[in-house]
């Protein structure tokens, strides 16, 4: 019979998929789905309670099954080999959780759920949490993309979701242009790389590289190049930080406050990925590159955040600085030089948060919004407030007793052995200059006269009594015990710094774990 | 294998042919007699003030995103639908869950009002 | 054979065939649609207890052709507003789409002739995209509308405009996805697979809601009643084409009736089993233009029957009742198949 033919497929083969592996990442994603419907169904309650409740519980969840899948040394491929779980992905994962969590609830009470919905925020915020557990266990340049742009899109949306505030929609804008520049500079890159090693998976790249692809191929240089330059966007390291002060500044502060932590860990996880582990054969020659670019994060940043006054600008410029030193753990490409960058990476988490969630408090109660002088005589007026601020301070100056202090030290070790010791010098100047803008934040709070902010009774307008419960009888801590959950993460974060300061070991140890997932490191 | 598009061609130059002839012919055939009146826009015989760009419902444009949308649901369907029985259970339940995702889509953009005509 | 089910035609004819079948079916078409016209004419007649056209021929088979003649002869003329070189693409798009849809649709399988001892496919092109194809030029056609009623500079042809994008839009979905149904149970986009694979069942029976949803959405796409809001006389004096005279207005006319037949090929392959029917081999064509002339019929019996739809009714129809069951079709018949 000529008629027709009936097409034929060869036997299909359904790819591997280890959902066990998976199940982590798609916890938090069913939980994206799941409060986007939630938060449909009308009703304060739900707005307030069920959808909160129901991030965290994916969150935990999320955690949990992390714990039970953790296996030191072991590599899970997923999906095809497009994804992998290993320690560091495991591990960086947990710390998106953690801040997920941490910014739901410095969020709970704030304007932004309320203007762009609890179910919209609460599932704009898992889904980039998805897609930073994505790129962190990306073995693929196409998943690395992908997990870029999950983690991406939803933040551009969340930096803009106070929709009735100028400054909101600015940073939201600004940081759809500059980040999907950084996308597109990335993607470039990726395409080039692809180009010159004619796969796009990563093991693949890496065995190419130096050896069927010579190592200073134009195209490998041009792809590591572009590819580190998309990145460096992401992770805010100068000279591509420039978006990062207006937009902190401008975001939502829950928003701020997740995007400084879990964005710079998701992007220093890729970035480990790609350098450590794709294209560790060449760090002859990106090595240099990436080691001036923390040079100048370092100068920039510490620099820059010595004129701030407001407390977002100056918590911006200094995660600039910050970047700058973990990707000096980066560059070493040591075993050590990872370790050391993961657990920078952890203990920056709570210094961070417990800094940003007094701001929050008091950009609540205190109609100087952000500015340094809203934390005026704080250390008299609710000390459950100033101390947090004070020790996240002294951990991001890397004092002795917290746990910045042990993560500088272990970051310069690893400078020093890995032959990078000029990079150690400008760590420890850095730090010596971000001196200067810590202790005064830290001199504010102790030292100001304490002109104990009374809210007036009578403008009814300025009573921000949606938002804070006003307590009769105002007392100084009544701002502590009006929005007890942002006290709590404020008190938290600056117990587990101080925790880990004293007791570092766990923390290493896991620490240690995550590093032994890149195998080909030095 | 290529051969088998010819008539294609065929088609699109008999359909460009049509088209063309009929939107050409009037010039040729038809009289040619213009005045100011007759070269004014049909407005129900009021004089026209409108410029073209004159701005025009939100919903329009919010109709051309859910169009995006929906219209790639129907273009990843496709592929799946003509290998379904061949792919087995495997492509079925990513079927399922593409859908389902779509559907938690779906009944975001409701109930949220997107779909309401204003 | 082991092409990729994706790039895969069944059978190539010789070059010279392949030209004159085209040709062909495009004149039967063209002669075709004027028929429709008269048809649709003396039907509304009827339906109104009225005679329709009697006077220009006999029973007024000529009518068409006096009205392609005045059509011809009428005075072209754009407004100052316009936009000229667009106002004149626009009708030629809407008959260019219009035109190609019709390669696809399949008047009989593949078969050997005696007479001339060679083997013909009585379609124009079996291409294993098959229905793809008349999706990406429908999705086109929608540039004829817009266009048209852009570039007129008027505010009826603009609200026009855009209206049937809006409208085109929203049923194209449902339309796409009404048809997944058929793929997944047959395996196949090309249509003459899908004719090939009811010869046991027809599929309206099997797939009778994706039927439903179909014939809702190509009432849509085709601006035909009571979905022709995009031209809506009575309330923006026929919409997108208020600015357009003689044949250029002729052409959108008769774009839209071969849209109408063309649809109803579709329909035919996708749904009523295409060529088959009783009867000897050589019925086979004719087995399809009856098919394709019920739906015709059709088509104007439910514009004599219902009245137009308001806009938010149209709109909300189309998205909440529409495009959930259509996804809910495509659903359950994947997990019928599988299963």
């Amino acid at each position: 019979m000529i008629g027709a033919v009936h097409s034929q497929l060869g036997p299909f083969h359904a790819p591997h998929v280890d959902w066990k592996g998976m199940s982590p990442l798609l916890s938090v994603l069913g939980g994206s789905a799941a409060v986007l419907i939630a938060g449909l169904f009308p009703g304060r309650r739900t707005q307030r309670v069920v959808v909160p409740v129901l991030a965290i519980a994916a969150l935990i969840a999320a955690i949990g099954l992390t714990v039970w899948i953790w296996e030191p040394g072991g590599v899970r491929p997923i999906v095809a080999g497009a994804l992998s779980v290993d320690t560091l992905a495991l591990g960086v994962s947990v710390l998106f959780y953690v801040a997920g969590i941490a910014t739901i609830l410095l969020s709970l009470r704030s304007a932004v759920v309320r203007e762009c919905g609890a179910g919209e925020y609460a599932s704009l915020l898992l889904g980039s949490i998805g897609g930073m557990v994505l790129l962190a266990g990306a073995q693929n340049l196409v998943t690395i993309f992908i997990g870029l742009e999950l983690l991406s899109i939803p933040l551009y949306i969340l930096c803009g979701s106070r929709v009735r505030q100028e400054h909101s929609l600015e940073a939201g804008l600004k940081y759809l242009i500059v980040g999907s520049v950084g996308s597109a500079t990335l993607l470039y890159g990726l395409a080039l790389l692809y180009g010159a090693t004619g796969s796009t998976s990563l093991s693949v790249i890496g065995h190419a590289v130096g050896t069927r692809v010579p190592l200073d191929d134009p195209l490998v240089l041009t792809g590591v190049a572009l590819a580190a330059t998309g990145l460096a966007f992401k992770a805010s390291i100068a000279p591509f930080h420039t978006w990062t002060p207006d937009v902190y500044q401008g975001a939502p502060t829950p928003v701020t406050t997740f995007m400084a932590v879990a964005t710079k860990a998701a992007a220093f996880a890729i970035l480990l990925r790609l350098f450590d582990e794709g294209l560790i054969s060449d760090r002859t020659n990106w090595g240099p590159a990436l080691a001036a670019l923390a040079v100048a994060s370092i100068v920039i940043g510490n620099a820059g955040a010595i004129g701030q006054r407001s407390m977002k600008r100056l918590l911006a410029w200094s995660g600039v600085a910050q970047a700058g030193y973990i990707l000096a753990g980066v560059v070493v490409g040591t075993r050590l030089g990872i370790q050391t960058s993961a657990f920078y990476l952890a203990i920056y988490l709570p210094m961070n948060v417990a800094a940003f969630a007094v701001v929050i408090a008091r950009m609540r109660v205190s109609e100087r919004g952000d500015d340094m002088a809203a934390l005026e005589g704080l250390g008299r007026s609710s000390p459950w407030l100033a101390w947090p601020m004070t020790i996240a301070m002294l951990a991001l100056a890397g004092f002795p007793a917290t746990a910045g202090f042990i993560g500088k030290f272990y970051l310069i070790d690893a400078t020093v052995a890995g032959g990078y010791a000029w990079l150690g010098v400008a760590i420890v100047i850095g730090s010596m200059i971000s001196l200067v803008y810590y202790l005064r934040v830290i001199a504010v709070m102790w030292m100001s006269p304490s002109e104990v902010e009374v809210p007036a009774p009578a403008p009814a307008r300025a009573s921000p009594s949606r938002r804070v419960r006003s307590v009769a009888g105002w007392s100084p801590e009544a701002d502590v015990r009006a929005q007890p959950e942002v006290a709590f993460v404020a008190i938290a974060c600056a117990a587990a710094t101080v925790f880990f300061g004293i007791v570092p070991e766990p923390l290493l140890h896991l620490a240690r774990e995550v590093g032994s997932a890149i195998s080909s490191a030095l | 294998m290529l051969k088998s598009y010819l008539p294609a061609l065929v088609f699109l130059a008999l359909g460009a042919g049509t088209g063309a002839a009929f939107t050409a012919l009037n010039s040729v055939l038809g009289p040619r007699r213009p005045s100011k009146v007759k070269s004014d826009p049909y407005e129900c015989g009021l004089p026209s003030e409108v410029t073209s760009s004159f701005r025009f419902g939100i919903s329009f444009y919010l109709i051309a995103m859910l169009f995006i949308l929906f219209d790639i649901e129907v273009i990843f369907l496709y592929p799946v639908a003509v290998g379904l029985k061949q792919f087995g259970t495997f492509a079925l339940v990513e079927t399922i869950v593409f859908i389902v995702l779509l559907f938690v889509a779906f009944v975001f953009v409701w109930r949220r009002g997107a779909l309401e005509w204003r | 054979m082991t092409a990729l089910p994706l790039a895969s035609v069944s059978f190539v004819e010789s070059t010279g065939v392949q030209i004159v079948k085209a040709i062909v079916i495009f004149a039967f078409v063209l002669v075709v649609v004027p028929l429709i016209l008269l048809l649709e004419r003396k039907l509304l007649g009827r339906f109104q207890a009225r005679l329709g056209p009697n006077r220009v021929g006999p029973f007024g088979l000529l009518q068409p052709l006096a009205d392609v003649l005045k059509l011809l002869s009428k005075e072209r003329f754009t407004p100052r507003t316009a936009v000229p070189w667009m106002m004149a693409m626009a009708p030629a798009i809407s008959i260019f789409t219009a035109v190609v849809t019709l390669a696809i649709i399949p008047f009989g399988d593949v078969r050997h002739n005696a007479l001339f001892g060679a083997s013909y496919g009585l379609y124009g092109i079996d291409v294993s995209i098959g229905i793809l194809w008349a999706f990406a030029f429908g999705a086109l056609a929608f540039y004829g509308l817009m266009l048209g009623g852009w570039a007129s500079g008027s505010k009826y042809s603009f609200l026009g405009a855009m209206r049937s994008a809006a409208q085109l839009i929203s049923y194209e979905v449902s339309l796409g996805l009404s048809l997944v149904g058929v793929v997944i149970t047959a395996g196949s986009l090309s249509l003459t697979e899908i004719v090939n694979s009811q010869d046991h069942i027809w599929y309206v029976v099997p797939q009778f809601v994706g039927f439903c949803i179909f014939m809702v959405a190509a009432f849509a796409e085709t601006n035909r009643p009571p979905f022709d809001l995009p031209e809506a006389d009575a309330e923006i004096v026929a919409g997108y084409n208020t600015e357009f005279g003689g044949m250029r207005f002729g052409s959108f006319f008769m774009a839209e009736y071969i849209n109408m037949v063309a649809i109803a090929g579709i329909a035919t392959a996708m749904f009523l089993g295409g060529w088959h029917g009783p009867g000897p081999g050589w019925l086979d064509p004719i087995w399809v233009i009856v098919k394709m002339l019920l739906f015709v019929v059709l088509f104007i019996w439910i514009r004599a029957t219902l009245p137009r739809l308001r806009y938010d009714q149209l709109m909300a129809f189309g998205w909440k009742v529409l495009l959930p069951l259509a996804t809910l079709n495509a659903l359950v018949t994947a997990i019928v198949v599988s299963a």
